[in-house]
């Protein structure tokens, strides 16, 4: 099966680079900030980051982060282009 | 230089070339957070801080101990390294 790769999956972390993105982790903890960069194991590299640890009613604030911050691929689960919204 | 198509350890050593010899905040998979200055790195995300302290999740939470020696991160356990 041959694939008609319009637009690799990378490719959409790319265009990301310089805006808002929201990060979940295999865990229930996620990351807000603006994407600098990444690499080929979705090592991410953040700025201004807010980190939460999210329940089933809301979100709780546990850290925010002043610069930059590299963020390990290991348990990076979604990277959702735009950032949260409903924060 | 595409970030896209950098192999694996740039994006990490372009960022760690800045940010050595600073104060970081590294925390682990745990939840531990190791508060101190960053004296060397490497590709796997091996850490070593000097002055390093350790709280729980935030640095608002009580100091759970200090290090005068240097402390050795392994770089499977860490989630994160960021500037202050």
């Amino acid at each position: 099966m041959s694939l008609p790769a319009d637009i690799l999956p990378l490719e959409v972390i790319d265009k990301t680079i310089d805006q808002p993105v929201w990060i979940i982790l295999q865990s229930n903890r996620e990351f807000t900030g603006k994407l600098v960069g990444f690499d080929d194991f979705v090592n991410v590299i953040i700025e201004d980051a807010k980190e939460w640890i999210v329940n089933e009613e809301h979100s709780e604030l546990v850290m925010e982060h002043n610069g930059r911050m590299l963020l390990s691929g290991n348990n990076i689960v979604m990277l959702v282009p735009g950032g949260k919204k409903d924060v | 230089m595409s970030t896209a198509t950098a192999e694996p350890t740039s994006v990490s050593s372009q960022f760690l070339a800045n940010i050595i010899g600073k104060p970081v905040n590294v925390k682990l998979h745990s939840g531990m957070l190791y508060s101190g200055k960053l004296e060397s790195i490497d590709g796997f995300m091996n850490v070593t801080l000097s002055s390093t302290t350790e709280h729980y999740e935030n640095n608002d939470n009580g100091l759970l101990h200090k290090y005068t020696s240097d402390v050795f991160l392994r770089g499977t356990q860490v989630l994160y390294i960021s500037e202050v």
